[in-house]
């Protein structure tokens, strides 16, 4: 009975670990108005994916991850997109869309390995990108 | 004449930027189309940098801004191009080797390139109507 309640006790264990060992989330928005996106993930393993479509406000999207892989894909379409993206770890990706009359982006990454790309579509564009390894 | 002149910079440009794309420390890549389009990118990495922007509209800004080691040597890699009234690409390196690309096609179109590093190359393509 012992060694039973110890090896549900050593299971539960195993998956919290697994649990806070990688964080997704997935946030879709369509609509007139989108609401602003905030993600912070500190798991091992982070992945954010954010899709945002409205034809009259402003999508916006701020996302920090701090982990040994982080993962950021964005998608915005409205007339004012704006996104932050900031990420610290080993490996870090970020493959960011906007489409609109004025995008802006901001993308901070520290870590062995960064890659970043940003597509934009508008009258009005801009982007700044900061990569660093330790 | 002058077109087909365009066509052959265009070309070349992309098969610049297709053949020098390398997976590197830092990696990244700007796309822009847009009536003015301003991008800004930093890197400072031990190994290598790498940075591509290609810009297609009326007003085209682009920065490119790499810090690296002379020893030990730190690879930079800049390619930057650029469709559009008026064109501004300034590169900026510090490391070795550093090598550049800008190709610019438009009314008025300006480069700057400043390298410091024990082996430099740049490459500086600018058409006009």
């Amino acid at each position: 009975m012992k060694l039973g309640l110890s090896f549900a006790a050593v299971a539960l264990l195993a998956a919290s670990s697994a649990a806070s060992a990688q964080s997704v989330e997935v946030v879709n928005q369509f609509g007139p108005q989108v609401q602003p996106v905030t993600i912070n993930q500190s798991s091992q393993f982070n992945v954010a994916a954010v899709l945002q479509v409205t034809s009259s406000g402003a999508p916006t999207a701020t996302i920090k991850q701090t982990g040994t892989t982080n993962v950021v894909g964005i998608l915005q379409f409205g007339p004012s997109s704006s996104e932050a993206t900031g990420q610290s770890g080993v490996l870090n990706i970020a493959d960011i869309g906007q489409v609109g009359n004025t995008t802006s982006s901001l993308l901070t990454q520290t870590g062995n390995l960064n890659i970043g790309a940003i597509t934009q579509f508008g009258m009005t564009n801009s982007s700044f990108v900061s990569q660093s390894t330790p | 004449m002058l077109c087909n002149g365009r066509v052959v910079i265009g070309v070349l440009a992309f098969s610049l930027c297709a053949s020098q794309t390398v997976l590197a420390d830092n990696t990244v890549t700007v796309l822009q189309f847009g009536a003015l389009n301003v991008s800004s990118t930093v890197q400072s990495g031990n190994t290598s940098n790498s940075a591509e922007t290609l810009q297609f509209g009326g007003v085209n800004q682009a920065t490119a801004t790499q810090f690296g080691s002379i020893v030990p040597s730190t690879i930079n890699n800049s390619i930057i191009g650029q469709l559009g009234t008026s064109s501004t690409a300034t590169v900026l390196q510090t490391g070795g080797p550093n090598t550049s690309f800008v190709g610019q096609i438009g009314a008025a179109n300006a480069a700057m390139i400043s390298q410091l590093g024990i082996l430099n190359g740049s490459n500086v393509i600018q058409a006009g109507p």
